[in-house]
Protein backbone atom coordinates (compact mmCIF):
# COMPACT_ATOMS: atom_id res chain seq x y z
CA UNK A 1 0.00 0.00 0.00
CA UNK A 2 2.85 2.00 0.63
CA UNK A 3 4.75 1.46 -2.18
CA UNK A 4 1.81 2.57 -4.71
CA UNK A 5 1.10 6.22 -2.99
CA UNK A 6 4.89 7.85 -4.08
CA UNK A 7 3.50 6.14 -7.75
CA UNK A 8 0.08 7.95 -7.66
CA UNK A 9 1.79 11.24 -6.96
CA UNK A 10 4.70 10.81 -9.35
CA UNK A 11 1.85 9.86 -11.38
CA UNK A 12 -0.17 12.93 -10.93
CA UNK A 13 2.75 15.55 -10.51
CA UNK A 14 3.47 14.36 -14.28
CA UNK A 15 0.30 14.42 -15.62
CA UNK A 16 0.32 18.31 -14.33
CA UNK A 17 3.34 19.04 -15.98
CA UNK A 18 1.79 17.63 -19.03
CA UNK A 19 -1.37 19.79 -19.20
CA UNK A 20 0.67 22.61 -18.63
CA UNK A 21 3.87 22.16 -20.49
CA UNK A 22 1.95 21.09 -23.83
CA UNK A 23 -0.57 24.00 -24.04
CA UNK A 24 2.13 26.77 -22.76
CA UNK A 25 4.55 25.37 -25.23
CA UNK A 26 1.88 25.75 -28.20
CA UNK A 27 0.56 29.57 -26.61
CA UNK A 28 4.51 30.45 -26.34
CA UNK A 29 5.43 29.56 -30.11
CA UNK A 30 1.96 31.08 -31.11
CA UNK A 31 3.01 34.43 -29.29
CA UNK A 32 6.98 33.91 -31.37
CA UNK A 33 4.99 33.82 -34.08
CA UNK A 34 2.22 36.55 -34.23
CA UNK A 35 4.94 38.74 -33.18
CA UNK A 36 6.91 37.92 -36.42
CA UNK A 37 4.22 38.03 -38.30
CA UNK A 38 2.88 35.86 -41.51
CA UNK A 39 6.22 33.78 -42.89
CA UNK A 40 7.75 35.25 -46.07
CA UNK A 41 8.50 31.38 -48.29
CA UNK A 42 9.79 33.32 -51.31
CA UNK A 43 12.24 34.23 -52.82
CA UNK A 44 14.75 31.92 -51.48
CA UNK A 45 16.88 35.09 -49.08
CA UNK A 46 13.34 35.96 -47.56
CA UNK A 47 13.22 32.22 -46.08
CA UNK A 48 16.47 32.52 -45.19
CA UNK A 49 15.00 35.99 -43.35
CA UNK A 50 11.83 34.08 -41.64
CA UNK A 51 14.06 31.41 -40.26
CA UNK A 52 16.28 33.56 -38.85
CA UNK A 53 13.57 35.63 -36.45
CA UNK A 54 12.17 32.67 -36.22
CA UNK A 55 15.59 31.00 -34.03
CA UNK A 56 16.04 33.95 -32.42
CA UNK A 57 12.92 34.60 -31.28
CA UNK A 58 13.06 34.17 -27.27
CA UNK A 59 9.29 33.06 -27.24
CA UNK A 60 10.16 30.64 -30.13
CA UNK A 61 12.35 28.90 -28.18
CA UNK A 62 10.88 28.77 -24.80
CA UNK A 63 7.84 27.76 -26.26
CA UNK A 64 9.94 24.51 -27.91
CA UNK A 65 11.80 24.09 -24.40
CA UNK A 66 7.82 23.75 -22.72
CA UNK A 67 6.84 21.27 -25.91
CA UNK A 68 10.48 18.98 -24.70
CA UNK A 69 9.50 19.18 -20.84
CA UNK A 70 5.63 18.06 -22.06
CA UNK A 71 7.38 14.71 -24.06
CA UNK A 72 9.85 13.97 -21.70
CA UNK A 73 6.83 13.72 -19.20
CA UNK A 74 4.44 12.45 -21.54
CA UNK A 75 7.60 9.46 -22.30
CA UNK A 76 8.27 9.04 -18.39
CA UNK A 77 4.76 8.52 -16.90
CA UNK A 78 4.17 6.13 -19.64
CA UNK A 79 6.96 3.89 -18.48
CA UNK A 80 4.95 2.75 -15.49
CA UNK A 81 1.10 4.06 -16.02
CA UNK A 82 -1.33 3.19 -18.43
CA UNK A 83 -1.64 4.64 -21.92
CA UNK A 84 -5.48 4.79 -21.18
CA UNK A 85 -4.97 6.33 -18.17
CA UNK A 86 -2.96 9.00 -19.29
CA UNK A 87 -4.78 9.68 -22.32
CA UNK A 88 -7.77 10.93 -21.01
CA UNK A 89 -6.47 13.12 -18.84
CA UNK A 90 -3.85 14.77 -21.11
CA UNK A 91 -6.88 15.70 -23.26
CA UNK A 92 -7.71 18.67 -20.80
CA UNK A 93 -4.61 20.19 -22.47
CA UNK A 94 -6.93 21.06 -25.04
CA UNK A 95 -9.41 23.34 -22.45
CA UNK A 96 -5.79 24.86 -20.98
CA UNK A 97 -4.50 26.09 -24.38
CA UNK A 98 -7.72 28.05 -24.98
CA UNK A 99 -7.68 29.62 -21.21
CA UNK A 100 -4.17 30.49 -21.59
CA UNK A 101 -4.48 31.84 -25.37
CA UNK A 102 -7.30 33.97 -23.41
CA UNK A 103 -5.13 34.68 -20.24
CA UNK A 104 -2.26 35.69 -22.31
CA UNK A 105 -2.53 36.51 -25.90
CA UNK A 106 -6.41 38.03 -25.02
CA UNK A 107 -7.72 35.91 -27.49
CA UNK A 108 -11.81 36.25 -27.65
CA UNK A 109 -13.25 32.36 -27.75
CA UNK A 110 -16.50 32.11 -28.29
CA UNK A 111 -19.16 30.02 -26.57
CA UNK A 112 -19.36 27.54 -29.46
CA UNK A 113 -15.06 27.13 -29.92
CA UNK A 114 -15.81 26.22 -26.14
CA UNK A 115 -18.24 23.83 -26.77
CA UNK A 116 -16.30 22.49 -29.71
CA UNK A 117 -13.31 21.93 -27.23
CA UNK A 118 -15.45 20.36 -24.59
CA UNK A 119 -16.37 17.97 -27.34
CA UNK A 120 -12.93 17.30 -28.72
CA UNK A 121 -11.82 16.70 -24.57
CA UNK A 122 -14.84 13.98 -24.57
CA UNK A 123 -13.68 12.27 -27.80
CA UNK A 124 -9.88 12.32 -26.62
CA UNK A 125 -11.45 10.60 -23.37
CA UNK A 126 -13.08 8.05 -24.86
CA UNK A 127 -10.30 6.95 -27.87
CA UNK A 128 -8.20 6.51 -24.71
CA UNK A 129 -10.00 4.35 -22.77
CA UNK A 130 -9.97 1.98 -25.56
CA UNK A 131 -7.58 -1.14 -26.23
CA UNK A 132 -4.05 0.43 -26.97
CA UNK A 133 -3.03 -2.57 -28.66
CA UNK A 134 -5.11 -4.64 -31.53
CA UNK A 135 -2.25 -6.32 -33.37
CA UNK A 136 0.32 -9.02 -32.93
CA UNK A 137 4.18 -8.45 -32.62
CA UNK A 138 5.80 -7.71 -36.28
CA UNK B 1 8.64 1.68 -34.28
CA UNK B 2 6.65 -1.73 -34.86
CA UNK B 3 9.55 -2.88 -36.94
CA UNK B 4 11.99 -1.81 -34.22
CA UNK B 5 10.67 -3.16 -31.25
CA UNK B 6 10.07 -1.86 -28.11
CA UNK B 7 12.77 -1.52 -25.22
CA UNK B 8 13.26 -4.23 -23.11
CA UNK B 9 14.06 -1.37 -20.37
CA UNK B 10 14.76 2.03 -19.50
CA UNK B 11 18.35 1.92 -18.98
CA UNK B 12 20.09 4.31 -20.96
CA UNK B 13 21.80 1.88 -22.79
CA UNK B 14 18.64 0.33 -24.39
CA UNK B 15 16.92 3.14 -25.03
CA UNK B 16 20.43 4.24 -27.17
CA UNK B 17 20.23 0.87 -28.92
CA UNK B 18 16.60 1.13 -29.96
CA UNK B 19 17.07 4.84 -31.26
CA UNK B 20 20.42 3.46 -33.13
CA UNK B 21 17.88 0.69 -34.52
CA UNK B 22 15.53 3.19 -34.93
CA UNK B 23 17.71 5.24 -36.75
CA UNK B 24 18.79 2.28 -39.73
CA UNK B 25 14.65 1.89 -40.17
CA UNK B 26 13.50 4.10 -43.54
CA UNK B 27 10.36 4.91 -42.21
CA UNK B 28 11.91 6.77 -39.26
CA UNK B 29 13.29 9.40 -41.42
CA UNK B 30 10.15 9.61 -43.36
CA UNK B 31 8.01 9.69 -40.40
CA UNK B 32 10.78 11.99 -38.50
CA UNK B 33 10.91 14.46 -41.90
CA UNK B 34 6.70 14.63 -41.93
CA UNK B 35 7.01 15.84 -38.28
CA UNK B 36 9.09 18.53 -39.06
CA UNK B 37 6.98 19.70 -41.81
CA UNK B 38 3.92 19.49 -39.31
CA UNK B 39 6.09 21.71 -36.92
CA UNK B 40 6.87 24.23 -39.15
CA UNK B 41 3.48 24.08 -40.67
CA UNK B 42 1.93 24.79 -37.12
CA UNK B 43 4.67 27.26 -36.93
CA UNK B 44 2.98 28.95 -40.26
CA UNK B 45 -0.59 28.47 -38.91
CA UNK B 46 0.38 30.07 -35.27
CA UNK B 47 1.32 33.19 -37.35
CA UNK B 48 -2.34 34.31 -38.92
CA UNK B 49 -4.72 32.38 -36.53
CA UNK B 50 -5.35 32.14 -32.89
CA UNK B 51 -3.46 29.02 -30.69
CA UNK B 52 -7.42 28.66 -29.08
CA UNK B 53 -8.31 27.84 -32.83
CA UNK B 54 -5.61 26.13 -34.27
CA UNK B 55 -4.53 23.99 -31.55
CA UNK B 56 -7.58 21.90 -31.16
CA UNK B 57 -7.94 21.58 -35.14
CA UNK B 58 -4.63 19.87 -34.88
CA UNK B 59 -6.78 17.30 -33.01
CA UNK B 60 -7.98 15.80 -36.37
CA UNK B 61 -4.89 13.50 -36.52
CA UNK B 62 -6.71 11.60 -34.14
CA UNK B 63 -9.18 10.90 -37.17
CA UNK B 64 -5.67 10.82 -39.48
CA UNK B 65 -4.26 8.45 -36.99
CA UNK B 66 -7.42 6.09 -37.14
CA UNK B 67 -7.84 6.08 -40.47
CA UNK B 68 -3.53 5.82 -41.11
CA UNK B 69 -3.60 2.58 -38.68
CA UNK B 70 -6.68 0.88 -40.48
CA UNK B 71 -5.07 1.22 -43.91
CA UNK B 72 -1.39 0.84 -43.51
CA UNK B 73 -1.02 -0.87 -39.96
CA UNK B 74 -3.82 -3.04 -40.42
CA UNK B 75 -5.00 -2.10 -36.77
CA UNK B 76 -8.72 -3.29 -35.20
CA UNK B 77 -10.20 0.11 -34.91
CA UNK B 78 -13.27 -1.06 -32.47
CA UNK B 79 -16.85 0.91 -32.32
CA UNK B 80 -15.81 2.79 -29.24
CA UNK B 81 -12.50 4.30 -30.65
CA UNK B 82 -14.52 5.32 -33.68
CA UNK B 83 -17.39 6.94 -31.25
CA UNK B 84 -14.51 8.75 -30.07
CA UNK B 85 -12.60 9.57 -33.41
CA UNK B 86 -15.92 10.62 -34.45
CA UNK B 87 -16.70 13.11 -31.44
CA UNK B 88 -13.41 14.57 -32.34
CA UNK B 89 -13.98 15.30 -35.55
CA UNK B 90 -17.82 16.72 -34.39
CA UNK B 91 -15.37 18.96 -32.17
CA UNK B 92 -13.51 20.31 -34.59
CA UNK B 93 -15.97 21.22 -37.07
CA UNK B 94 -17.68 23.14 -33.99
CA UNK B 95 -14.32 25.10 -33.05
CA UNK B 96 -14.41 25.87 -37.11
CA UNK B 97 -17.94 27.40 -36.48
CA UNK B 98 -17.03 29.12 -34.00
CA UNK B 99 -14.17 31.04 -35.37
CA UNK B 100 -14.17 35.00 -35.29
Amino acid sequence: MTRREPLHLKTYLLITVMVIAGPLGNVLLGKGMKHIGEPAMWPPPQLLHTGLNIFTSASIWLGIGSLTTFFVAYMLVLSWADYSFVQPASSLAYGVVALLGYLMLGERVSPLRWAGIAVICLGVFVVGRTNPRTTGQV
Amino acid sequence: MKVVGESPSLRPAEVAKVILRALRVPWMWLGGGMMAVAFFSLLGALSIYDVSFVVPVTALSYVAGAFGGVVFLREHVTMQRWLGVLLVAIGVTLVFLGKN
